[in-house]
Order: structure tokens, then C-alpha cells, then sequence
């Protein structure tokens, strides 16, 4: 493993140039924040160029430069190709995202939503499902900086971790949402120019003619497209993807940021910009055995490529690509969850009455408060914990549907849409331990489809769109 | 490996030749098998263990501990035949103690470990590779496909559809 | 079934492509944004 890794000196002096380069710089933007909007929703007037690379940034993960090359070593053309399909997610939600902000001006998160648009009880599953996927996502993202940061330069477990949050919460509270746009621009520059340095290189020192010839002669397995178990996970993954991004406050919060009419052109160019980058970031993976690699644990397979073809600043890339694409998604989802607790928990729920300024002021104690808790329940490094993101796939699958119809037709019935996300979410994890993990979302999903489709054929909701415009509390039933 | 012993050239009366077949088997066995058992116990402190030993994916990752008497590159080899009598790949690595190797098509493996030296370090595994089920994996496929389908065509025909009244 | 080089090879370097002109494409709309004062 010693050729992955920096020195950890090498690795503190990375992490402190970018952080207190991203901290001054979130310092610096949130001075003109003024109002709950500025700090929530950066203005709500974000132009294309922000919006496209904010989307991209924050569905890049460190999954995406480190499980793509995995899965691609394990179940090869499909593995890649399976998992760029993740792109759809944003690709469909484009459309969505102009009827978000036209249905709701003044809107603040997709709890505002499903609260008009369907009453209290859909609302209560869906933040349990909101809530149950975020959290798991916050603990895994955080304790994936710990991980990766010691795989990749020995830093201690527990330092890595809390510097990781520690950068990203304090420019998070600076700026607001203006400083995880901004700072998931410069992210994402940093991370493509390292996945097209590390890909070109690869496709230039080794070439594909070689690395196709080998792979037939060593693993053949890896292109074939009649792979049996890439085929049967497919789907299953596409609408895990699809439901993450069709439910989560990360990209409706992002809906409300951006100018009128940049909702859709945004998500389309980031699902198209996207969808490449697990190829490539995959297709390394494939030159692996070429290179006499071959790796003691698959996660790894992707740095020990890089490090084999570019040396020491191969590791110094792969270092700075996970840092940025671990950040630009912690900070999304730090700020994401914080909103959902504050317009919906403590306005929604405890606080009704509370001003503009109350909520502005308040909005920030919540975000420190989750930062530090995220922290705490990810000091014991619990993997089992950061494991339940895997299931997270029955819950998430099971409110694409409510979404969809909640968004275009009037007709859905609050009470068939709470159904249709607690039995699809019930019956994805029964379907879970019982079969497996590559059934849960699409069974998920499939139950989510029939109860919704039972409740539109029983009965009319009738609903009135105008609520959503003024955000009244109570709804039509 | 032990050979087996030829007893063609062996020539007597039919009954005894019949008796005496069935008596140099049994010794043939039970040496094979005191063999095998003393190799295995050589190598038994040296253990090369493998996860899973039957795969439905074609990977799987390889273990072996208590090697300090050999030290990397070592070699591993994978055959298809329990003597390893045609070796189908053969890759060396210099990592300490694991490896996770992928893209095996169906069927039965037995893998081990060499030194630099080629010679055999550790026990042999058994590795079955068996495929899902296509059939099956084509069924979750066309039930994901169907409702991808719908999926599309409810978005466009919902947004194409937005200038007209409810 | 083995997916055909040809294929492989167009899937990859499309994909190196546009990756590689994605920061190209995004650096240009941010001028052009910025220009307009209209980033956000």
C-alpha cells in the first residue's frame, strides 16, 4: 500500500492550503448574507454556469473515483457503464426542477412539498425516509474521509475525519449555500483535470489495444456483456440512484437556488457531464492486471493505478480528487439536512410562529449542531453504520413515484402517497434481508407504483396548486 | 504427487489377480492418502484460504498467513486440475498477505501459492465459479426496464402536457 | 457475448473527450455569466 500513499506531512500541508482556502473564501461570501434565503438558498439567482457545476460536484462522491474503479474490477464493462447510469438521476430530475421552482417560489425544501401537497402524514414518512438517508449519508461521507484520507497517506483515522468535517462545516456556516456552490465549482475543476490527467494517461502509456487483449486472455469475464450478476443489478442500482436524487433536499434546495428556468438546462449539462466520469475513473481499473497490479483489496485498485502510472504525483492527484469530492458532497448534504431540520422540524413542527430572522440565526446553531453530531457518531468508526446507506435503497425508491405525481397531476391522494412510501420501504427491506440487496429498491419501487396507481384510480384529491405558491399549512383534503 | 502404481505388468492366476488387484488399490489409496495428509499438515500452519470458495460474481479474494520463512514476490498459481497439471495462470505479487482477483469465468479452480522459486508454499483451494442464473437475472432486468419505461414516458408526456388545463 | 474493441475503444475516448472539455465548457459559461453580472 506504500505506493498510494503521501507522507502524512504531504497530506496535512494539502489539507491546510485548501482549507483555510475554502474557509476565508466561505468566510468572504457570506458577509452579504442577510436573510434566511441568502444563507439557505444563496439568493435563489444562480446562474447556469454555478447551478451545472454545483449538481455535478455533489453527486461526485468519493464513490465515484473510488467504487466505479471497483466495481469495474469486479464486474467490468458493466460495472462502469452500470454505474454512470447514476447520471440519469439528474438527467430526469431536469424537467422537475423547473416545475419545482414554478410551483414554488417561496418554497425552501421538498418537506415544504409533500407537507402541502399531501398532508401531515405523508410528510411525517417521507422526513423519516429523508432523515434515515441523509444521516446515513452524512455518517458514511464523514467516515469515508477518515478512511480514505488514512488509506491514502496514513493519517490517523480520527484526525482525518474531524478535519475533513471540521473544513467543511466551518465554510458551510460562513457562507451558506453560496459557499458550497462556490467552493463545488473549484472542486470540480480540481476533480476533473485529475480523472482526464490520470485516464489520458493511462489510455496513452498502456492503450487500450493492450488492456482489451489481456483482460479477454485474464479476467475474460469483464467484457462480457451477458455478465449475469451486472445484468440483474442494474436496474435495481439506476433506481436507487434515481430515488436518492428525486427525494433528497440536496437537489430540490438546489431547485429553489437556481435563477428561474436554469433548473433544467443545469441538471441536463450536469447528468450529461457526469455520465463519463465513472467510465474513465472505471476503465483504469481494467489496466490493472496489465500493470502486474493486483490489488489486496478491489477499493483500492483505482489509487494503485494512479500511483503506478504517475509515482508520487499519481498519489498526490487520487489525494486531492478525494479530498474535493468528498467535500463538495459533505457540504451539500451538511447544508441540505440542516435546512430540512430547520424549515421543517423547527418551523414545521416546534416552531411555527418564528420569524425570518429567528429562523436565519437559528439555521446556523442547527447546522453546528448536526456537524457535531455527524462527528460524534462517526468517532467509533462503525462500518455497520456507514453499511446502512446500502439499504437506504428501499426507502428512497419508494417516494419517486409520490414525487412524480405529486408534481404533475392533482389527482394523488396524500394519504395513498404515505402508503406507497411506507409499504414500498417496508416490503424493499424485507425484500433486502430475504433475497438480497439488488432487489430492494426496484421492489421498493415497483409497490410504490401500485399503491400510487391504486389511489389514483380510487381517488380524486383534487388538489388546489395555488397552496403550494403561498405555502399554506393546511392543504385540501 | 504421487503417481499411480501400474499393475499391468503384473501377471497371475485370474481369482488371484482379482484379490490381489483390489489389495494393491487399497495400498495405493491409503498411501495416496497418508500423502496428501502429510503435505497438507506441512502446510497446514501456512494457510492460503480463500473468500468466498464458491462465487457467483468470478472474484473473490485469497488469504494466506504465517509465511515469514518466504517473503514476496510470490506466485499464484490457478489450474483447473487438482494436480496442477496444466496451469491456466499463473501472476505474482508482492502483497504480504491478500489478494482480490476478479473475471473468472464458470467452474471449479484449485489455486496456490509459490515462492520465487516455484515451490509450493502453502495449501491448495478449491474455488467453484458459478454464474447467476441468466435467466433469472434477465427477469429483474425486464421488470427494472419495464418500469424505467414507464418512468420516462409519465416525465415527457407529464411536461409536454403542461400547457394544458388539468 | 465480449463486447467488440471497437466499441470499448469508442465508449472510453468519447468519454476521455468530453471529460476533457467539460472544464472548458464550465470555465466558459462562468465568463460569459460574469459578463452578463449574471452568476447569481
Amino acid at each position: 500500500m506504500n505506493e498510494i500513499q503521501l507522507s502524512p506531512s504531504t497530506a496535512y500541508l494539502i489539507l491546510l492550503f485548501f482549507g483555510i482556502g475554502w474557509i476565508a473564501f466561505g468566510w468572504w461570501l457570506g458577509k452579504r448574507n442577510r436573510t434566511i434565503d441568502d444563507f439557505m438558498l444563496a439568493g435563489r439567482n444562480v446562474g447556469l454556469a454555478l447551478a451545472s457545476t454545483t449538481a455535478m460536484a455533489t453527486w461526485i462522491t468519493s464513490n465515484t473515483t473510488l467504487v466505479a474503479p471497483q466495481l469495474t474490477y469486479q464486474f467490468g464493462i458493466w460495472g462502469m457503464v452500470g454505474y454512470s447510469m447514476a447520471a440519469l438521476g439528474l438527467i430526469f430530475f431536469a424537467p422537475m426542477a423547473n416545475r419545482i421552482k414554478q410551483l414554488m417560489p417561496s418554497g425552501y425544501t421538498c418537506g415544504d412539498f409533500i407537507r402541502v401537497r399531501y398532508g401531515k402524514l405523508a410528510w411525517y414518512v417521507f422526513l423519516f425516509v429523508s432523515f434515515f438517508y441523509g444521516l446515513g449519508w452524512l455518517v458514511s461521507l464523514g467516515m469515508a474521509g477518515g478512511i480514505l484520507l488514512q488509506a491514502l497517506s496514513g493519517l490517523d483515522y480520527h484526525i482525518g475525519m474531524t478535519i475533513i468535517l471540521f473544513i467543511c462545516v466551518s465554510y458551510t456556516l460562513l457562507g451558506g449555500l453560496k459557499a458550497v456552490i462556490a467552493t463545488d465549482y473549484i472542486q470540480t475543476l480540481i476533480i476533473l483535470a485529475g480523472v482526464v490527467f490520470i485516464g489520458y494517461v493511462c489510455w496513452q502509456n498502456v492503450g487500450l489495444e493492450t488492456i482489451y487483449k489481456n483482460v479477454s486472455i485474464q479476467q475474460p469475464q469483464l467484457l462480457n456483456l451477458l455478465f449475469p450478476a451486472a445484468i440483474m443489478f442494474l436496474f435495481n442500482n439506476i433506481f436507487f440512484g434515481i430515488g436518492e436524487i428525486f427525494h433528497s433536499n440536496v437537489w430540490w434546495s438546489r431547485a429553489f437556488a437556481f435563477r428561474v428556468g436554469i433548473g433544467k438546462r443545469a441538471y441536463l449539462m450536469a447528468g450529461l457531464l457526469w455520465l463519463p466520469i465513472p467510465i474513465i475513473t472505471g476503465f483504469v481499473a481494467l489496466a490493472a492486471n496489465t500493470l502486474g497490479i493486483y490489488p489486496s483489496s478491489p477499493d483500492m485498485v483505482g489509487p494503485l493505478v494512479a500511483a503506478k502510472l504517475l509515482g508520487s504525483v499519481g498519489a498526490i492527484f487520487v489525494f486531492m480528487v478525494v479530498f474535493s469530492a468528498l467535500a463538495s458532497s459533505l457540504d451539500s448534504l451538511l447544508a441540505a439536512t440542516s435546512d430540512l431540520l430547520t424549515e421543517d422540524v423547527y418551523r414545521g413542527i416546534l416552531f411555527p410562529d418564528s420569524s425570518q430572522e429567528k429562523l436565519f440565526k437559528v439555521s446556523k446553531y442547527i447546522l453546528l449542531g448536526l456537524g457535531i453530531t455527524t462527528w460524534l457518531l462517526c468517532l467509533p468508526r462503525l462500518t455497520t453504520l456507514g453499511e446502512l446507506l446500502n439499504f437506504t435503497g428501499a426507502f428512497v425508491a419508494s417516494t419517486i413515484w409520490p414525487v412524480v405525481f405529486g408534481l404533475y397531476r392533482n389527482r394523488l391522494h396524500g394519504s395513498y402517497a404515505a402508503i406507497a412510501m411506507a409499504s414500498g420501504t417496508a416490503l424493499g427491506l424485507i425484500a433486502y434481508f430475504t433475497v438480497g440487496f439488488y432487489v430492494a429498491a426496484l421492489v421498493s419501487c415497483l409497490v410504490s407504483l401500485i399503491v400510487c396507481g391504486i389511489g389514483l384510480w380510487l381517488k380524486n384529491a383534487d388538489f388546489d396548486w395555488q397552496l403550494l405558491k403561498k405555502l399554506e399549512k393546511n392543504h385540501v383534503s | 504427487m504421487i503417481r499411480a502404481l501400474n499393475i499391468d505388468r503384473i501377471f497371475l492366476e485370474p481369482q488371484t489377480l482379482y484379490s490381489t488387484y483390489f489389495i494393491l488399490m487399497f495400498i495405493k489409496n491409503l498411501i495416496f492418502i497418508l500423502l496428501t495428509l502429510t503435505v497438507e499438515s506441512t502446510f497446514a500452519d501456512k494457510k492460503l484460504s480463500i473468500t468466498p470458495d464458491i462465487s457467483n460474481e468470478g472474484y473473490f479474494t485469497l488469504n494466506w498467513k504465517q509465511l515469514e520463512s518466504f517473503s514476496p514476490p510470490y506466485i499464484i498459481q490457478t489450474s483447473k486440475d487438482i494436480d496442477f497439471r496444466k496451469v491456466i495462470r499463473e501472476i505474482s505479487t508482492t502483497n504480504p498477505n491478500q489478494v482480490h482477483l476478479s473475471g473468472f469465468e464458470d467452474g471449479k479452480y484449485y489455486i496456490r501459492l509459490l515462492n520465487a522459486q516455484k515451490n509450493q508454499i502453502t495449501n491448495s483451494v478449491e474455488l467453484i465459479v458459478k454464474h447467476q442464473n441468466l435467466s433469472h437475472a434477465f427477469i429483474l432486468f425486464f421488470i427494472g426496464l419495464l418500469l424505467f419505461i414507464i418512468l420516462i414516458t409519465l416525465i415527457i408526456r407529464f411536461n409536454l402536457g403542461l400547457g394544458r388545463p388539468e | 457475448m465480449l463486447v467488440d474493441f471497437s466499441i470499448f475503444k469508442f465508449l472510453i475516448e468519447l468519454a476521455l473527450i468530453v471529460t476533457g472539455l467539460s472544464p472548458v465548457i464550465l470555465l466558459g459559461l462562468l465568463i460569459k455569466d460574469w459578463l452578463k453580472g449574471d452568476i447569481w
